[in-house]
């Protein structure tokens, strides 16, 4: 019964160009909340993904935004010290109160490992921010960074500030800026059906494994960097 | 993810969603879609119909290609600021043919020649009534500097005009740095011109999001569906600025 009211509806839906859409037929998404609250956000799959396998490289002290969340998770006993960083002052979490694109507020060569992760597209001057993400870091110290490519903009106060889109091409530009070429590794996560589900704020729980894993670089739906600064 | 909640007899929902489907689509109930747009699927149960496949419907064009919905959105704006494009006009970037006044004696450059690498832009101070930069600053690394170019060759009274994409498959081309939003187009233009009137615009919803990303064509869609505009999805943002005129305190 269900399976031929279905069949019809796709029949319906198919007048436009023999696409059948599905659910999908609609100019609002499924979530506003980039799938928050129905799984894991497609995008925070691949942030995840990417950390995982530089877990490593998070060791000694580390800072990172927002909380300290992904510190401890893929640092575990090779932290020492754990620094979170907030713009704003009142943060209970917040070791550190600055701003990436002043580096008012940022020690200099102090971190053995930055972990970014979805914020350099909130800053308008890019390229100040990494001047200062690799001032912070010590010789030798790692940054982790990932950004959106192809999202659609938070909702709120940090929707304010979405400032960009980043591909490989300006992620590397970027970072090449301070950092030696040889040292930066750009990797990029998604493709079209990725970037459809993360759009609709469909979660990452709802793609089988092998869909969220193809990679087609025409749809980079985030955008991860491993750069290091030279050891003197 | 289906067993467990077999309990609450999913037929229903299924059956529910189904009817509204149609409802939706009958002619004259098209108002009916609202209902459909409140019945959100449940966790693992988003039908994706075609688009459930890793690679798009159809081949990724081109930004502006004949026919897309980013060229929806940019024809539109253009259709509506074709008054402010007189004088001297520079178009930068190989706009597609009769979107502009024939009327206007306009001169073109491509993108590399209108903001070099790794040079000052030769674009000159005060020189242009008009300056068209549709989905070019994307393509150029020095977005800032580009900007700030652009604004200096404007006129005192004279229009920039400008699109620039939100969501698009940026990957297709590998000079693609940036996407855009309201609020980063507006930073970009504040800075160029200090003291401009600026009306920017976000243009674009998830559909019409997803429609670009497929490669699927902007009449494929409803005129209700590509106008609905979802400022948290800028397919194409859209922007004018117009330079004080001289003399007026910045």
């Amino acid at each position: 019964m269900t399976g031929l009211l279905r069949s019809l509806a796709a029949v319906w839906g198919a007048r436009g160009h023999g696409v059948d859409w599905g659910d999908l037929r609609r100019t609002t998404p499924v979530s506003r909340y980039f799938g928050y609250d129905r799984g894991k956000p497609v995008d925070r799959f691949y942030v995840e993904g990417f950390l995982g396998s530089c877990r490593e490289d998070v060791r000694g002290r580390v800072m990172e935004v927002g909380d300290d969340a992904y510190t401890r998770r893929f640092g575990g006993g090779r932290v020492t010290r754990a620094d979170v960083l907030h713009v704003h002052a009142g943060n209970p979490r917040a070791t550190l109160v600055g701003d990436l694109a002043s580096g008012d507020g940022i020690p200099t060569g102090a971190f053995d490992c930055v972990v970014l992760t979805q914020t350099l597209h909130l800053v308008f001057d890019v390229r100040a921010a990494v001047r200062t993400l690799h001032r912070a870091l010590r010789p030798g110290g790692v940054l982790l960074v990932t950004v959106p490519g192809i999202s659609q903009v938070e909702q709120g106060e940090w929707g304010a500030s979405w400032c960009w889109g980043l591909t490989p091409t300006s992620l590397r530009r970027a970072l090449e800026e301070c950092f030696a070429p040889e040292e930066v590794r750009v990797e990029v996560n998604g493709n079209v059906l990725a970037a459809c589900a993360l759009l609709y704020g469909v979660a990452a729980e709802e793609l089988s494994p092998v869909e969220l894993e193809h990679a087609d670089p025409v749809y980079p739906v985030t955008v991860a960097a491993r750069a290091r600064k030279a050891a003197p | 993810m289906t067993a467990a909640r077999a309990g609450r007899a999913p037929w229903r929902a299924g059956l529910a969603r189904a009817l509204l489907a149609v409802a939706a689509r009958l002619p004259g109930v098209s108002r009916a879609s609202w209902v459909l747009a409140r019945a959100r699927p449940g966790v693992g149960r988003v039908r994706f119909g075609s688009l459930r496949r890793v690679e798009p419907l159809r081949p990724p064009v081109a930004p502006l290609g004949e026919g897309a919905v980013d060229r929806a959105y940019a024809d539109a704006f253009l259709r509506e600021n074709a008054a402010r494009v007189r004088g001297r006009v520079l178009v930068v970037g190989d706009l597609p043919a009769g979107v502009l006044p024939a009327s206007a004696a306009v001169e073109r450059v491509s993108p590399a020649e209108a903001f070099p690498d790794s040079a000052p832009a030769p674009l000159g101070e005060d020189a242009y009534d008009c300056i068209v930069l549709c989905h070019v600053l994307h393509a150029v690394y020095d977005v800032w500097g580009a900007a700030a170019a652009a604004g200096r060759a404007l006129r005192a009274d004279g229009a920039l005009l400008l699109t620039a994409p939100g969501l698009a498959p940026m990957g297709a081309d590998p000079a693609w740095c940036w996407s855009f939003t309201a609020g980063s187009v507006e930073r970009l233009l504040a800075a160029a011109l200090p003291g401009a009137e600026l009306r920017v615009r976000s243009r674009g919803n998830v559909l019409a999001a997803a429609a670009l990303l497929q490669g699927l064509p902007a009449g494929g869609l409803r005129p209700a569906e590509l106008e609905r505009d979802d400022p948290l999805y800028p397919v194409v943002v859209t922007a004018l600025a117009v330079k004080p005129p001289a003399g007026r305190p910045a």
